[in-house]
């Protein structure tokens, strides 16, 4: 017989969770075993360092010891080294980031150790998850752009947001996929604020971690993804590639055949002209259209001669990329934009 | 020039204007006392030129490297004895040696003058200089770098094992990685002898490969260069062989750094050289990332060396560590790796393609 609990009261309610409504029936089962994709409550370890948490409200606040949060458990790995197995009952546990995630053998920089209190369960004690994006056959926006990371710390993220920011400024609604990894509460918010429509993730379609699936699921869970940006309203869909082209679930996602339909263009960030060079090249190999370069590379008037030097592509900074005139340049070497052109003029 | 003109341009005894001032580490191989004139111009500068200014305004760097590799901290009226030099450094600044003795600035801290063309995003406005004038000697002839460089052996040293190390770009990791080979041959019982044969006059590199276990380090300067940007192929292939042939003597094994990224055109150019290749036992290649890494490889073995493993700052995580692993037949090994005594026989029987 489950010894079943109520929820705390004083729960603080994650960014993670921000599609989630809690049922009023929701209550805690403290004996569960939990598995992947569960939502649990935990408790911050009485040793641990207060540490920020970003609200489904938008609200960054900061977590004392003590505190009580609703986190999402399963195994993680995330481009910047972080990474988690699905939490155990008995084991170490630690929320990473600030973002209501929480797992056993964590490893990585910011986490902070915390208690299972127990495993969410609904009124009929079946395990309560996120809601996840509909398994649609839409059709994806008319337009896709990805912007890959050649590497780790090429400044992608500052590059997708003035992209976005520079197709609001030509009236264009867009919105981001991340098919690979998660978005933070923080970047979500940032990428609203910039224009977004819509922002999903892989925890979006049921997937803390990529990291061995194969290509085609990957790019089956990108679809899912696009046709819920579709779904939003906007015409352009941009693609968060990030972790950098060795990850090797970024590969199987964007460098094998047949991967090229994912998108219409792609603007490759990269912190070095070699690393930009190598990039395009592996993209172009498989079909890929590269539009430009840009990212960290830019900020050196060097570095980004030499990629220029051995490139037939602009090497852009975001900003630059951006700008209405270069967008509308870019957008209109698409098909879907060159007829007609005075769509982009308005 | 007219009478006034000479007057105003003729040169001048210069040991009241050298006292007190710091003598910059692209200099070090200028005894002071050959410091006889100041030379005020007009003149059009040539790069290793010497010159004695004045800093006028304090930017990104504060501090001027001595030649006893000190950091002496700067103020605006200090004098500087430091050498015309073009610099090429992609995270930091882009600069060219002034047609005029006119304003310019200090574009490295190691003692380079030059005319900031541009710059890093993450980078200040330069420190700004007045020189005061060239530096010449008795007979008043502009002195430079040149003038000071090592002559060549009179017959090439025996063949020692060199090991180059060159990169994906700035701040990759070569010179780390170097360092760590250095202390992985000294390990394993060798002399080493290490050097830079490209980049810009500085003492960080070489005083990191000294405090790994070089017993000598030598860089361009040595060969008479304050750096290699825009310097002509031949003249760089000549001095590197040069300074390989220096670095031999005596030495069980030599390690030489080779600056900036694949794409610079004198890093590329010497790479490519066959009177280069010709000297190499092996290549060891650092990168930023584990695709910089493989684009490397790629590059290197187009070009015909022998590279033999990959190191770098992408190696500091286990995550690049084994990213790369899967894009690399070659070994990838982390800094604690290349500093075991038995790296010499780890890196010969990596079998070169």
């Amino acid at each position: 017989m489950t010894a079943w609990m109520p929820l705390p009261a004083n729960l603080h309610l994650p960014d993670r969770c921000h599609r989630l409504t809690l049922p009023a029936e929701a209550r805690l089962d403290p004996a569960a075993l939990p598995a992947e994709g569960d939502l649990l409550v935990v408790e911050l370890q009485p040793e641990a360092a207060p540490a920020p948490l970003q609200l489904a409200s938008g609200r960054l606040t900061t977590l004392y010891p003590g505190d009580r949060v609703l986190a999402l458990t399963g195994r993680h790995f995330s481009s910047l080294g972080q990474r988690c197995a699905v939490a155990r009952r008995g084991e170490s546990l630690h929320l990473l980031g600030r973002d209501g995630l929480v797992g056993a053998e964590a490893r990585g920089g910011g986490l902070t150790a915390v208690r299972l209190l127990g495993r969410v369960c609904d009124g009929q004690g079946q395990p309560l998850r996120l809601p996840e994006l509909a398994a649609s056959t839409g059709r994806a926006p008319a337009t896709v752009l990805g912007v890959v990371s050649a590497a780790r710390g090429a400044r992608a993220g500052t590059t997708l947001m003035q992209l976005l920011r520079g197709l609001a400024q030509l009236g264009l609604d867009s919105a981001v996929a991340r098919p690979l990894g998660l978005i933070d509460g923080g970047e979500r918010w940032a990428l609203i604020e910039a224009g977004a429509r819509e922002v999903v993730d892989a925890a979006d379609v049921g997937c803390l971690d990529g990291e061995h699936d194969s290509g085609d699921c990957l790019r089956g869970r990108a679809q899912r993804q696009l046709a819920a940006l579709a779904a939003s309203g906007a015409p352009i869909g941009l693609l968060r590639l990030a972790g950098g082209l060795g990850l090797p679930a970024l590969r199987r996602l964007l460098l094998e055949p047949g991967a090229a339909a994912l998108s219409q263009g792609l603007v490759v960030c990269a912190s070095d002209a070699l690393c930009a060079v190598e990039a395009v090249r592996q993209l172009r190999a498989v079909g890929h259209p590269v539009l430009a370069v840009s990212g960290a590379i830019t900020r050196s008037p060097l570095a980004r001669r030499e990629a220029e030097a051995e490139l037939d592509l602009p090497v852009l900074a975001a900003s630059e990329l951006a700008a209405p005139s270069t967008l509308s340049i870019l957008l209109g070497d698409l098909p879907e934009w060159r007829s007609p052109p005075q769509r982009l003029a308005a | 020039m007219n009478a006034l003109g000479s007057l105003l341009h003729r040169p001048e005894p210069v040991q009241a204007l050298l006292a007190g001032a710091h003598q910059a580490f692209s200099t070090r191989r200028v005894p002071r006392e050959r410091l006889r004139q100041l030379l005020p111009g007009p003149a059009h500068p040539q790069a290793g030129d010497l010159l004695l200014a004045e800093v006028t305004a304090l930017g990104q760097h504060r501090n001027v490297e001595l030649c006893s590799g000190r950091k002496a901290g700067l103020a605006v009226g200090d004098r500087l004895i430091l050498a015309y030099g073009n610099r090429y450094a992609p995270d930091q600044f882009e600069a060219l040696v002034p047609d005029d003795l006119g304003p310019c600035d200090l574009i490295a801290g190691g003692g380079l003058a030059s005319r900031e063309v541009a710059r890093h995003a993450a980078m200040n406005a330069p420190t700004r200089l007045r020189p005061l004038g060239r530096l010449g000697d008795g007979q008043g002839r502009a002195l430079n770098l040149a003038d000071f460089a090592l002559p060549p052996l009179p017959q090439p040293p025996p063949a020692v094992p060199v090991w180059v190390v060159c990169g994906t770009s700035m701040n990759a990791g070569k010179t780390h990685t170097a360092a760590m080979l250095i202390r992985g041959l000294r390990a394993g019982g060798r002399r080493v002898v290490a050097c830079k044969l490209t980049g810009t006059g500085a003492g960080n590199d070489l005083w990191k490969m000294r405090d790994a276990g070089a017993e000598r380090v030598l860089d361009f300067a040595d060969a008479g260069y304050a750096s290699t940007y825009r310097v002509p192929l031949p003249g760089l292939i000549a001095a590197s062989l040069r300074l390989l042939d220096h670095a031999s003597a005596g030495a069980d094994a030599v390690v030489a750094e080779i600056a900036d990224g694949l794409g610079q055109a004198e890093t590329a150019g010497l790479l490519r050289s066959d009177a280069l290749r010709r000297r190499l036992s092996g290549v060891l290649f650092a990168a930023g990332d584990p695709l910089g890494a493989a684009a490397g490889v790629r590059w290197l073995r187009e070009a015909g060396l022998p590279v033999r493993a990959c190191s770098g700052v992408f190696t500091a995580e286990a995550q690049g560590r084994e990213e790369a692993a899967g894009l690399i037949d070659l070994p990838v090994l982390r800094d604690t790796e290349l500093a075991q005594p038995d790296i010499a026989q780890r890196l010969a029987a990596v079998v070169a393609r």
